[in-house]
Formats: C-alpha cells, sequence, structure tokens
C-alpha cells in the first residue's frame, strides 16, 4: 500500500478557504490543515512555547497533544472529561486558579482582578476593596493580554452575541458572534460567526461558521474565512499569533498564520 | 396549648396533607405550568421571579409528556433519576436536563437546567432558572464538564439511537493501486440511550457513492453488546476501483428495519494510474470489484454470495470477518457444490484476466467472501 504520509503537515492553498481574504489583504498566510490521523479533535489550546496543541476529542471526551514540528499525535487519555490547559511551565494541569466563592479567576496584575462565574455567568472586576458585575448571564470569557478589556458572549450558540468591555464596564463592541480570543496586541480578537440552523424558529444546532477578526481601535469587523463546507469553531491564537481552529463538522484541526496590516503578527 | 398554636399547627398539617396536585405552582420565572403531562408543577419557585427545579421539570413536561416523580434540590437529581429508573450519562443529549452537584460552581444546593443543544466538543445550550434571581428564564451556553451530575434522558424513548465518529484509518488521500485490497477502520462511539446488538439488528452499512467493494452490511460479533458511550471498531474490508481516479463512499450506522443514524462518515482513495505487478492476485476479492465485462469472474463470487439488492430486499451482510453471515440473505443462494465449481471457474478467470483493463462498472450488490 503506498499511502500518504501520515506525518504532519498538508497544506492548503487559499482556494479551500476561499475567501480567506478580504478586499485586498490576505488575513489567512501558510494556513495548514494538521493531519490529525483520523481523530476528531476539538478545543486547540496552544502551549506557552506556540510549539504545541492541547485537543480534545469528540463531545469533548480525551485529551491529546500535537507536536506541530513532526505532526506527532500524544494521546495522553482517549477517556478524559473535564477540564485542562497548560500552566506557564508548559505543563498541562487540571486545575483551575479558583477562588473562595468558586468563582475562575481570568486575570490579577497590579491589584486589578477579573474573575467569572460560572454558575450565573457572573464577570466580575475587582480593585483593591471594590468590585462590580462588568455582566451576568456570560459565557465564554476572556481578558486581554494587558487586561485593559473583557470579551465575553451571551445566549446560545447559534444565535451568540459577542461583548466586549473596558475594565471600567465601558462597552466597546457588541454583535454577533463567539468564542473570542484575543491576539497579542490587545486591540484585535478572532472570533467565529455561527450560523443558525434553520429549523423553524428554534436555534437547535449550526450548520456553518466562519472566523472573523474585530479590530477595536476602529471598530471593523473583518472575515477570515468564508467556507460553506468547513464550520470552523474554537479560534486559539499563540502568544506568537498563530491562529488555530477546528472543523466541528469533520474534526479536523487547522493552523495558520494571521498576516495582520499594521503589525502585531 | 394556646388556640392560636392549635390553629397554627393546624394549618401546617393542612398545607402538609393536601395533595401535592393542589399545591400547584402555575407560574415561575415568566413562564406558565400550561403543559400536559398528567399533573401540574408543584415545584417551589422563589416568589415569581424562578427556581431551577421548576424551570427543568417544566420542560420536561413540555418535551417528555412526562412528569418527574421528584422536585428535590437540583443536586439530588441525578440520584432520583437513578432511582426512579430514568436513563443517565455523561453525554449531553437534545432535550435532556443537566445536573451540576453542589460545588463552588454550582452553589451548595446544585444546580440543573434543560439542554437544548448539544455539540461536538461537549458543550452545550441550556435553558434555565434561578433561585434568588436574576429573575425569568434565560438563554445558556455551557462548556463541557460543567454537569458534573451527569444527564437525565428521556425515560420514554429509551431507544434513542445516535453514534459519534470517533476515529478512522486510510485517512482522506490515501493511495492504492489498481484494485488493491486493504481494511478500513471506523472507531463509532454510542452516543445514544440504546445498546448496539446483532439481535437488535444493530449493524453498519455502506450508505452512498462509491462501494469499493464493500460488503452492504457489516454485523457486531455474536454476543457483543456496545453500550451507550462504548465504543466500536468497524473494520470493513475493501477494495480500490480498478481505474484511476478519486473515490469516495460514505458508511453509516443502521438500526435495520428502523432507521439509520448518527454520524455519517466515508472513506476517500485515490487509485494510482498504473496498477502494480501484483494487482488483482487476491482473486476473491479483486473479482467483485471487477467489471460487468468480467462476467464469467463475477459470477463466480457473486454467486457465492447472496445477489440482494438494498433497494429491493434484504441487503447482503458480513460479520465482522468478512464471512457471510445470511440471517436476512435468502436470495440466489447457490448449493455448495455449484458454489465451489463457480469459484474454481472465477478464479481460473481471474488468473487469465490479471492484466486485463477494466473499466468502472461492477455489480451493484455483492459480499466480500474471504
Amino acid at each position: 500500500m503506498r499511502s500518504v504520509s501520515s506525518v504532519c503537515l498538508v497544506l492548503l492553498s487559499c482556494s479551500l478557504f476561499a475567501s480567506c481574504q478580504t478586499g485586498s489583504d490576505a488575513l489567512l498566510d501558510s494556513l495548514t490543515e494538521i493531519d490529525s490521523q483520523g481523530r476528531f479533535l476539538v478545543s486547540p489550546r496552544w502551549s506557552p512555547g506556540g510549539e504545541r496543541l492541547l485537543l480534545s476529542g469528540r463531545g469533548g471526551v480525551g485529551l491529546y497533544v500535537v507536536q506541530l514540528d513532526t505532526g506527532k499525535i500524544d494521546e495522553l487519555d482517549p477517556a478524559f472529561r473535564g477540564a485542562a490547559r497548560w500552566d506557564a511551565a508548559g505543563d498541562i494541569t487540571h486545575s483551575f486558579a479558583g477562588l473562595d466563592d468558586g468563582s475562575q479567576l481570568l486575570y490579577s496584575d497590579d491589584g486589578i482582578r477579573v474573575s467569572f462565574s460560572d454558575y450565573r455567568g457572573r464577570l466580575i472586576v475587582s480593585r483593591r476593596d471594590m468590585s462590580r458585575v462588568l455582566a451576568e448571564d456570560a459565557w465564554g470569557a476572556t481578558v486581554a493580554p494587558d487586561g485593559g478589556m473583557v470579551a465575553y458572549c451571551t445566549g446560545h450558540l447559534p444565535v451568540a452575541e459577542l461583548h466586549v468591555v473596558r475594565i471600567d464596564g465601558t462597552l466597546e463592541y457588541s454583535g454577533p458572534g463567539a468564542q473570542p480570543e484575543w491576539l497579542p496586541d490587545d486591540r484585535r480578537l478572532v472570533f467565529t460567526r455561527p450560523q443558525a440552523a434553520d429549523d423553524g424558529g428554534t436555534d437547535n444546532g449550526i450548520v456553518g461558521a466562519d472566523l472573523f477578526m474585530l479590530d477595536l481601535a476602529t471598530h471593523e469587523t473583518r472575515r477570515l474565512t468564508a467556507t460553506p463546507k468547513i464550520t470552523e469553531m474554537q479560534p486559539a491564537i499563540s502568544p506568537s499569533g498563530k491562529l488555530a481552529f477546528t472543523d466541528w463538522r469533520s474534526g479536523r484541526l487547522f493552523v495558520a498564520k494571521l498576516a495582520l496590516p499594521g503589525g502585531g503578527s | 396549648m394556646s388556640r392560636a398554636a392549635r390553629l397554627c399547627v393546624a394549618l401546617c398539617a393542612l398545607i402538609w396533607l393536601t395533595p401535592l396536585a393542589a399545591r400547584a405552582v402555575p407560574e415561575c420565572g415568566g413562564e406558565q405550568d400550561t403543559c400536559s403531562c398528567g399533573r401540574s408543577n408543584y415545584c417551589l419557585c422563589d416568589g415569581t421571579c424562578g427556581n431551577c427545579v421548576w424551570h427543568a421539570w417544566h420542560m420536561a413536561c413540555c418535551s417528555w409528556g412526562r412528569a418527574l416523580e421528584w422536585c428535590t434540590d437540583a443536586g439530588t437529581w441525578d440520584e432520583y433519576a437513578t432511582s426512579n429508573g430514568y436513563p443517565t450519562g455523561d453525554d449531553p443529549h437534545d432535550a435532556s436536563v443537566f445536573v451540576c452537584n453542589p460545588s463552588g460552581t454550582c452553589s451548595d444546593w446544585g444546580h440543573v437546567g434543560w439542554v437544548v443543544s448539544a455539540y461536538p466538543d461537549g458543550s452545550f445550550d441550556s435553558t434555565e432558572q434561578y433561585w434568588g434571581g436574576p429573575c425569568g428564564t434565560y438563554d445558556k451556553h455551557r462548556v463541557a464538564g460543567f454537569a458534573t451530575g451527569g444527564f437525565i434522558y428521556n425515560p420514554d424513548q429509551p431507544d434513542v439511537d445516535d453514534a459519534a465518529f470517533v476515529a478512522e484509518t486510510i485517512p482522506d488521500g490515501t493511495h492504492f493501486a489498481p484494485g488493491e485490497n486493504f481494511v478500513k477502520r471506523w472507531t463509532m462511539r454510542n452516543s445514544g440511550n440504546s445498546s448496539w446488538t446483532r439481535d437488535g439488528n444493530y449493524l453498519w452499512t455502506r450508505d452512498g457513492e462509491e462501494s469499493f467493494g464493500a460488503a452492504e452490511q457489516t454485523l457486531l460479533p455474536a454476543g457483543a453488546t456496545v453500550a451507550p458511550g462504548q465504543t466500536h471498531d468497524w473494520d470493513v474490508p475493501m477494495t480500490a476501483p480498478s481505474a484511476p481516479g478519486t473515490y469516495r463512499g460514505y458508511f453509516r450506522m443502521d438500526n435495520y428495519g428502523v432507521g439509520r443514524f448518527g454520524d455519517r462518515v466515508w472513506v476517500e482513495i485515490i487509485v494510482d494510474d498504473l496498477p502494480p505487478e501484483d494487482a488483482g492476485v487476491d482473486a476473491g476479492v479483486d473479482a467483485g470489484a471487477d467489471s460487468q465485462a468480467d462476467a464469467g469472474v463475477d459470477a463466480g463470487v457473486d454467486a457465492g454470495a447472496t445477489d440482494s439488492a438494498w433497494d429491493g430486499g434484504d441487503p447482503a451482510r458480513t460479520d465482522e470477518n468478512g464471512a457471510e453471515t445470511g440471517c436476512r440473505c435468502s436470495t440466489h443462494r447457490p448449493t455448495p457444490a455449484g458454489f465451489l465449481l463457480m469459484l474454481i471457474a472465477g478464479l481460473l478467470a481471474v488468473g487469465s484476466s490479471r492484466r486485463r483493463k477494466r473499466s468502472r462498472t461492477r455489480p451493484a450488490n455483492y459480499t466480500v467472501v474471504e
């Protein structure tokens, strides 16, 4: 049998992602599909050094690590359920920074602390002895690397609304979108915009999705992908600005460089 | 005891002894108890503000047509569901109840809600209410792992068939020589509520486009059971088509006689231009993949199997070793002696036609015989 190499990177042309550019600026560069070796992969999480990706299997079950330079996939635990992430040292941990009230610590620096309580979806910013609720009924909250802004979502996934607020509570942006991920420049973020299944009005699942980028300096939203056959979800940005995402239809994993006008990549 | 105290005791006893139906809570969190499931919603509500158990009970009533036998603290719902015989599990399903056990995340009483849609990463959309506000019913999206107490499924639909793709061999774009044999494996997880058994007519079936000479159906091993949450490896012997090109064929789970279900998966291969010297060496399978033009060759193998038609009758079946089971294959079965004669004739014919150019046309249905 002469099979394709099971090793790693299958270079895709931009023709696969037919409109991976808008206007004259190509925003996705060197788009590659990582050979998942037959696995259905979701939820990419970059290692601190940007050379590995932590992923889950179908239904969030299983834990895998992809070594990007070789394409090797390590199956850590095919039966794993729950939360896992990289710690600062590049090890995988199953524990999250939690506070006494059960909320999750999202950001802490210079006396400012941002926490998220999953139960009621309560996003809280604390400064010294003062606390205020930034948002309620939120999910998918993520803080900009410099701690200046928080992005979060509300509503069901297919019709989710993306919101960005400054740490003082000022609303910066609100529009359709989900699963935001900040770029290292603190002013841009990548998010997905799912397409709801048309089943007579109830948002029962999604039939597709594409990736977009929001520039909070200009409040301009730009499309990164336009692929009816690929459901791009869960964008993840590495510390150096590389983008990873998965196709929820097939479980395929993609990695790209972001070619950003104005720098930041 | 004073008269006032006696009156209080009597009132309390009256409330306690009042039938639950008479203690209906007709409104909570902006929702009205208008669904019909045999009794009124008797769950407590925080005034009219909301309560997670009132909403979950309400949705089970509306969606399942079922009055849950309990409305206790949320954190005990998983135990009550089990003790009352309700199916439970760790995978979110559309139209199920999620349970979050008491914790820092979900309060000291736990939390329940209604699953609207489940997603491939284990997350799910839900509708929920809260005791103590915020008041009303909320559309939420919950991450995988939030439901620490698992999920409660509709007991009146215990046989919810579903299958989720987990892994495969022979990745898309794998190259083969014309007529080359290979075995494709799909690992599928039982993501439904029903158990897959051979006696229950759960099988793996071709589901369109290129057939690759694969059996129409592949059965589970006798006696095997794939319980909800478990995975099963489906190994399907196949043969690359005889003409160069890119080919794709689809496969799916089938509850035979009920319907196909779960993820529809595929095999996609590239058949190269030049056949290798040893192409067609596996006469039995290769002949099966051969063309209509090689009638003499196919006759032996096809007749040795069953000449069945998916559209017109029961399809041919093999078990996972490729052996024909024939439990529903009753058409055109030759005698053993006839089969042997035809097989010998087929082998001879294949030997003489190994280098013959083949067309892509082939019999629509046949069974691989090892």
